[in-house]
This record gives C-alpha cells, structure tokens and sequence, in this order.
C-alpha cells in the first residue's frame, strides 16, 4: 500500500493525465482481468467440452460474455466515479500541448483490455484442449478414422460421391450421378436444346448417356453453374455441358463410386475452419484416392473381414480414448460387409432388422452367425452407431487450439468498442454536462428527421427526381454528410462568435463531437455510391457495379476506424475553444 | 532597508510581543516571498513540529526568531510597480431587452492594489466581475489585460484571470489532492509540488485539515481552500464575488488580512476585486472602493487621496427618540436627522465632527450602543 501510494503521489506530481485517468490502475485490472479469464477458460474446458460445442463460440456459450460486461460495468463505474472527481479544463488550469489527445488516449488504453477479455478467456481455452488432445497422435488416428468410416454409413440417401471413385477413370471434378428414381425423372438441370434454349433436363428420357455398373444406371456429366446475370433468370441453376462415358473396359464397381465414408477428416493441419471434412475439399481427393481408397478396394474386393472387423477395432479404440459414445460391433461390420456388397444399404439393414427379419430389404439367406444372432436378439443396437458429431467437434476444436487463426473483424469490432467507449467518458468529462445530456434528445430529433428525409428520398427516386442511375444511397449518404458538416460548421461559428448563446453553442458542440467520427465513415461512403454505376442486362433486370478497387480501398475496415478516430481527434480542439469563449 | 527586511522586522516584533498566529502567518508570506525550497522545508518543519504537540511559547518563538534570522540576508527580488494589469474603460453590458445594464464602468488595477466592489443586491457587481474576468462579453467600452506574455489565447487568458464566484463548486478527494493537481497543472512538479502545496496550506490555516474531504470543511475552510487553491496559480489578478458570504466575522477579518497581506507579496504583488456586502471590512483593506447603483457606479473611494469632504455622516444606535436626539445635539452645526427604522443617520454640513457628536451624547446621558462615522465609507450611500 505505501508503494501504491508514493507512486500515486509520484504520478501526481508528475504526469496529472496519467495520475488522473488512473490508466496503470486500469491496466492492472485489465491484466489481472486476463489472467483470471484465461484460468477460467482453461478450467471450464474438458473433453466434454471438445466434443459438445465448438471452441470458438465458448465465450458465448458459457455466458462469459456476461461476466464480462457486468465486470467492465463495474470496474468502469468504479473508474469513472475517481476519474470524474477532478477536472483541470473546468477550472481553466493551463493544458499542455496534446493534453485532451493524450487524456483520450490514456482512456483508451485503459479501457482496451478490459475490452478484449475475450482473447486471454479464448487462449485458456485452446490452451487446455492442446492439453487435453495431442495433435500429433491425432493426425495418425485420423488415417484409421478415415479408413473406419468407410465402413460405418451414417446415412445412405446423403453420401456424396464427388471424385470418389476407384478406380480412377473420370475427370471428375464436377461430375454428378444419378441414382434414385426421383432424381432420375425429377432432375433440377438443365440443358440447351438444338434450338439453344434452355429446357430441364430429364436422365430418365435419355438413355443414351446413361452407364450401367453393378445393375445401378448412371450418368456422368458436367456442368456449370448460370449466374442470373448472364441471363434472364432470377435464380442461379446448373447447366450441363457435356456427358462422360466411362469406358466399360474400367470394371467399375458400385462401391467404387459410392463408398458410404461421406465424412472425412484432413490430418492436414490446415487452418481453415472446414478443413476438417475434405468431402469438399478437391485438394483432399488426390490424397484419399491414393491413400485410403486402394485399401478399401482391397479389403472390400477380396472380403477382408480381418481387415475391416481391426480398421473398425481400432476406431472404436479411439472413440473410447476420447470417450466418445459408441456402441460400435466391429465384428458384426466385418461379417456384415463380407456377406453383403458394400454398395448396400445397410442403415436400412439396420432399422429393418430391428423390425422383423422377415422384411429385410435385402436378400438375407444368411448363414453367417454374427449376423444371425444379430438379427435374432431382442435388444439389438445398431452396429454401426457412434456420436459422429462428438468426432467432428473434436477434430475441429482440435485443429483450431493448435492452428488458431486471429479474426481480423473481431479484434477491430473490439478496438472500435474501446474507442466508442473511451470517446463517450472523454466527451462527458470536457464537454458541459447539461449541454451534454441535452444533445442526446437533439441528436435523435435530427436523426428521426434524416431518417424521414431519407425515406423520401428513397420512396421517391425515379427518373424525374434524380437520374438513370439509381442513386438514392448516395443522395441520403449525401444528405447526412452535409449535415453533419453544416453541424460542425455551425458548432465552429457558435464557438467562434459570441452573438450566439454560449448554452446553444454548448449543445452544438456535443452534437459536433457525436457526429465527428461519423462524418469520415460518411464521406467515404459517399464517394464510394457515387462511384457506382447501374447496368442492364438484356432482361431489364439492373445491378450495381462497384469501382472495386476504389471501394475494396475506401470501405477497408482499418481506414474506415482510423478516419473516424481521426475525425473525433480533429474535432477536440473545439473543446478547448469553447471553455474560452464569453457567454 | 529594504521592504523585505521591514516585513521581517515587523514578523519578529509580532513573536517577540507573542502575537504568534500574526507573527506565523507573516512569516510563512516571508518564506514565500524567498520562493527558495530550503526555506519551505524548514518551514514546514517548524509547522509540523508546533502542530505535533503543544509547545512552550518560548520555543516556538525562540525557533519562530532562529528562522528570521536565516531569512534576514535573503536576496528578494522586489517587484517594481509601475503598469496597470487591467484597464477597462467605459465598460457595459445590456441583459434582456434593457432589463439590465452595466454601463460605464472604468478602472485600473495595479500590482498590490485591492478594489472593493460594493452596491446593493442586483446592481452589477458580479456582472462586472466575470466580465473582467473575461467569462462574460460586454457591450460597449473596451477592457485590456496586460500580462507578462503579449500574445496568448482565450483560454491561456482564462487561466491567468482567476475568478472565484460566490457560491464555489464541490470537489471531491482529499484537500491536498487537489491542491496539488492544482499546482502540477501550473507546471509545478516534483518535490517542489509537494513543498509549495504545504506551504499553502501553511499560509491559508490548513495544516490540520490538509486530508479533509469537501464535506468535512466548514464554509470558511472552503474558501480557504478555494485561495489556497487560486494563489497556487500564481494570479496576476484575481477576482472574488462575494467571499466573505457565509463567514463568521473572525474569518472574514482572516480572509481579508490574508488577501490584503499576499497582494501586497513583495516578490510577486497582485491585483484583487472583491465584492461583498461587509462594507466595512471590505473598505479596511481596500485601497479603492467602488460602488455600483442601478450598474452604474456612483462613487469611486480612493484610500490613497486625501478626502474633502464637507459632510460628516454619523451612524448611531440609540435608545431615544428623535426629538431626544434632536434636543441632544442642538450644539451642533446645520444637521439633519433620519432614521431607517434600526439606526439614526446624522448629517452634518461640517467636516470632522465625530468628537462633537461624541460629546454632545455624552452629556445628554443617552444609552448608545453603537457609533460610527461613516464619512468616507460607501455605507453611507446605502442610506
């Protein structure tokens, strides 16, 4: 206490903007306040927690969040009632060079911390699933995973067979099939006729591109997606543009095309947050057609039950390592898939089996034990049962604790909290009170009667008012600019000229410090709708074009945050002004 | 001999008589005068040492005699006196559609001089005040202030213009907190900012309330504090409204021996308005006096100029009547006689007749519980 007490003493002696902001007292906090988060976030994490929800979202999910605001609440009440007590710009003391910019600045880097709890929370988190999972081991464990779960179908109907062929014949990047019977009458492509219109295109008519493999009809085709821009329709819709047809020679198996591992893990450690299912991912393919798929092939080929019951085995080790549930028979699987063709519909097997077996769908003149006593028994699970999702979430919570890459939007949405926040107890500390409070009505009055010149605005835009153009954005951007400007114009001239009431002035200038920041944003924003021209397609239909550069330049977040912090600074030495004016 | 060795003459005779409290605070403008550290510390460690505990008198004036000594061959730098600080002239200022108006009003303000501003409620003294303290615009005349820095903004004027007005904002912390966020705003830091602000604290009496919060001072405390807190600014002219309001007698005769003593500061004299209804303390420390009738002043009282009156205006509170008092004084030259319902007002068509009046109640064995002649002061305007 008597060393806080001489540096209290040392800091107003000496630096009465740091000693008066109480920043190191804020910064102490807001280092404590880390600490505390990051334990909280570590010690709130297990595996449970890995495998329920994503990571990412802890903050929200565990209501930290709302300790946080209730904490910064506090601690910021607590701040304001010091940091108000005093003031030199009310008493007319001397202000040195930059005071009121270093006053804002030392608030604000108080106030950052307290701000970005959730970084240090975020870090205790990921912090304790590095403990919790082992990314080496897990990138090995993926290569059985991706292996298993070609065995273990979750849902027959909604597998995709994108590139997944064995072996390889197409070049398939985009190619499509055709199975069930309502796709094959009901298709949504399309296709242009001899004429070049476009009409839907229907499998079922066109037997002339259609393969058999396996007694199944396919088609392979390729096809592009139409953006409504280049044509007359509202919607986006997928045009063929030409059929494949494999060479029979290929031997090509059902199970080659489909094999039920619809979901996979990359043991990349990719920092992207889909990069744990490379079912989309055509950088993945190559690596699964190579790595995984000729074992399939083989296993599944030359019915290697040995093969598939230990593949399945060892799954199921790791889903009990990490305890995720499963009911898993891997026995049962083997024998299942030595028995059945792979291609088969299993979960119907399944849930038909725990009815009657009677109604099997599929051929079932059994003889394979397992199976039989399968089907025989009263409390039949399902075999193929695991928590899929629990696997996903710890893949993917796994891949983000060790590959955490920093949201850019967040940090800045955080910054851009902290200096709105620091903005407000900076300008109800040098602005008059009363005047203060006093602007806050008169600033809705003026936005509520913007916002009903807007509306005008909008609801009347058409050729006679404006142009061909469509700039009814540009004209309200337009609007508020000038009026902001005419704002701080005018708060200038009160300022300035004593013939105006110093009350008036006074409001003026809380307004002016409302809007200062505002007004860059603004401009910007202006600049950019002006840019902007309509065109045509031959439809009628009308979309906006950008100069993309001047506005990828313009709307950038940081420019924008750093011309409206500009702004606000701009604006201060009117304060200053204004305390030296005569009423 | 020089002023400051007077000054110090004047201290140790104060001891030596044992007018301590006199004697201390003389010194202590003494030490500030030097504006030497070393001296400040060991004021303060006499200060500290006399208010630990109770002390012989001779220690105290023994200690109090050892520091004068020390000071005697000080080298102080006397400030000459020569230009106003501010001159106004014709100075005036309308409210509301001629509701008001302050018209008229010139003066100028030396280094060591303190102005009276007197005049019934609603007159145009506080008008006046922030006027010349550069808070209020004026309509007509023109108003200079003549700094040491020629050229300085609106705001760097405000801060060398210090104005209390009458009732004083609250703060909040400790009394020498703010003192001393007072005195690093000024550029004072360090050490130095610890010394100087208990030496003000020293010199305005509040050594024993120097950690006192607003809400455990009395009225006087505050605005000791609020001078304490002003002359930390080292003003060139400062401007009080009303300062003595709400103060018991003994601290308002405090308050203005302080504000006269520190004006006339021989190392750094300022200028001093104050206004304020105690008329007669007011004028025993003023060297002018100016008294605002409907804003506009109607007297201007100069100390330094010889009066040539030719009235005598006596104030009297007596138990009798009129024609008593009539018959008691039918000696005296053409007079005349009022009453304003709690004193009488004699006006005599000759100078200097107090001596006559005094007499002339004497031998008419009338019970007087009050006497004063109100010649020179403006307490006869209030008539």
């Amino acid at each position: 206490m008597k060393f806080l007490r001489k540096f209290d003493t040392f800091l107003l002696e000496n630096y009465p903007i740091l000693w008066r902001s109480k920043v190191f007292y804020l910064l102490a906090t807001g280092a404590l306040l880390w600490v505390v988060f990051y334990l909280v976030g570590y010690a709130i994490t297990d595996l449970n927690t890995l495998l329920t929800c994503s990571i990412d979202k802890r903050y929200e999910d565990t209501y930290a969040v709302l300790f946080h605001a209730i904490l910064v609440l506090i601690i910021l009440s607590f701040w304001a009632l010091h940091f108000y007590k005093k003031n030199a710009i009310r008493h007319y003391y001397p202000l040195k060079r930059f005071y009121l910019l270093k006053l804002f600045f030392s608030i604000l880097i108080g106030i950052l911390p307290l701000v970005t709890i959730i970084v240090p929370f975020q870090a205790g988190v990921r912090a304790k699933a590095r403990y919790l999972v082992d990314l080496e081991t897990l990138q090995k464990e993926i290569h059985t995973i991706n292996l298993a779960l070609a065995f273990l179908p979750t849902n027959t109907e909604n597998y995709s067979i994108h590139n997944k062929t064995f072996p390889k014949p197409f070049p398939v990047s985009d190619m499509l099939k055709f199975l069930s019977d309502s796709t094959w009458t009901e298709s949504l492509l399309y296709i242009k006729d001899s004429t070049g219109d476009t009409t839907r295109y229907i499998p079922a008519n066109h037997p002339e591109n259609t393969v058999v493999i396996d007694n199944k009809q396919y088609q392979f085709l390729h096809s592009k997606t139409i953006n409504p821009e280049d044509e007359c329709y509202g919607e986006y819709y997928e045009l063929i543009t030409h059929f494949y047809h494999p060479d029979t020679s290929l031997k090509l198996h059902a199970y080659g095309l489909l094999n039920y591992s619809n979901v996979e893990y990359s043991d990349a450690a990719i920092p992207n947050r889909d990069s744990y299912s490379i079912q989309y991912d055509s950088r993945n393919i190559t690596k699964f057609n190579q790595l995984y798929a000729p074992k399939i092939h083989r296993w599944v080929h030359q019915k290697q039950q040995d093969s598939i019951q230990y593949i399945v085995h060892e799954f199921q080790e790791i889903l009990n390592k990490y305890s995720i549930n499963n009911v898993l028979n891997p026995q049962l699987i083997a024998a299942i898939h030595a028995h059945y063709d792979y291609h088969g519909n299993y979960l119907s097997f399944v849930n038909t089996g725990i009815r009657d077996k009677n109604d099997y769908e599929f051929d079932f003149s059994v003889n394979n034990e397992n199976i039989i006593s399968y089907l025989e028994s009263e409390d039949r699970e399902n075999p193929f049962a695991y928590n899929q999702y629990s696997l996903d979430y710890l893949i993917r919570n796994s891949k983000m604790a060790y590959h955490h890459e920093e949201k850019e939007e967040l940090n800045l949405a955080f910054v851009v909290i902290a200096i709105s926040l620091s903005l407000l107890f900076f300008l109800f500390d040098v602005t008059p009170f009363i005047q203060f409070l006093i602007a806050i009505p008169a600033m809705g009055v003026l936005m509520i009667a913007l916002g009903l010149i807007s509306a005008l605005i909008d609801y009347n835009h058409n050729d006679y008012y404006f142009d061909h153009l469509y700039k009814e954005e540009a004209y309200i951007f337009l609007l508020f600019s000038i009026t902001f400007i005419c704002l701080i114009v005018f708060s200038w001239i009160t300022i300035k000229y004593t013939y105006f009431n110093k009350k008036l002035s006074g409001v003026l200038l809380n307004m002016g410090c409302f809007v200062a920041p505002v007004l860059p944003f603004l401009v910007l924003l202006t600049i950019v709708e002006f840019s902007r021209h309509v065109e045509y397609n031959p439809c009628g239909g009308m979309h906006k074009v950008y100069n993309v550069q001047l506005r990828e330049t313009l709307m950038d977040p940081y420019l924008l945050v750093s011309v409206s912090l500009l702004g606000a600074l701009c604006y201060f030495p009117l304060i200053r002004k204004y305390y030296a004016r005569k009423e | 001999m020089q002023a400051f060795q007077l000054k110090l003459d004047s201290v140790r005779q104060h001891y030596l008589n044992g007018d301590i409290s006199i004697g201390f605070r003389q010194l202590t403008d003494c030490v500030l005068d030097t504006r030497d550290l070393q001296f400040y510390k060991q004021l303060i460690a006499y200060t500290e040492w006399f208010e630990s505990e109770e002390q012989s008198t001779f220690d105290v004036v023994s200690k109090a005699i050892h520091l004068i000594d020390l000071l005697v061959n000080f080298p102080i730098e006397e400030k000459v006196v020569d230009a106003p600080l501010l001159v106004a002239e014709s100075l005036g200022k309308t409210y509301g559609r001629r509701k008001f108006q302050l018209k008229n009003v010139s003066l100028n303000i030396y280094p060591g001089d303190v102005w009276g501003l007197v005049g019934e409620n609603g007159n145009g003294k506080t008008t006046l005040l922030r006027i010349l303290a550069n808070e209020l615009s004026f309509d007509t005349g023109s108003l200079s202030v003549h700094l040491s820095d020629s050229s300085i903004s609106d705001y760097e004027m405000r801060t060398r213009l210090v104005y209390i007005p009458q009732r004083t904002p609250k703060w909040y912390g400790s009394l020498k907190s703010n003192l001393k966020f007072t005195a690093t705003h000024y550029g004072i830091t360090g050490e130095e900012n610890e010394l100087i602000v208990l030496m003000m604290i020293i010199r305005f009496g509040l050594w024993n309330y120097r950690n006192h919060q607003w809400n455990e001072l009395s009225s006087g405390y505050k605005m000791r504090f609020e001078l304490a807190r002003t002359f930390l600014r080292a003003p060139k002219i400062l401007l009080l409204d009303e300062p003595l309001a709400n103060l018991d007698v003994l601290a308002q005769q405090l308050i203005l021996e302080d504000l006269k003593s520190l004006s006339q500061s021989i190392s750094n004299p300022i200028g001093i308005i104050l206004s304020s209804q105690q008329l007669f303390e007011v004028e025993k420390v003023s060297n002018k006096v100016l008294f605002l009738r409907n804003g506009e002043p109607t007297h201007l009282a100069d100390a330094n100029e010889q009066s040539n009156n030719e009235t005598t205006v006596i104030e009297c509170d007596v138990k009798a009547t009129k024609e008593q008092l009539l018959e008691a004084f039918n000696q005296l030259p053409a007079f005349e006689i009022s009453y304003n319902g709690g004193m009488y007002m004699l006006s005599i068509s000759a100078p200097n007749q107090m001596s006559t009046v005094l007499r002339a109640l004497a031998t008419s064995q009338l019970e007087v519980t009050y006497v004063r002649d109100i010649s020179q002061s403006t307490r006869r305007l209030f008539i």
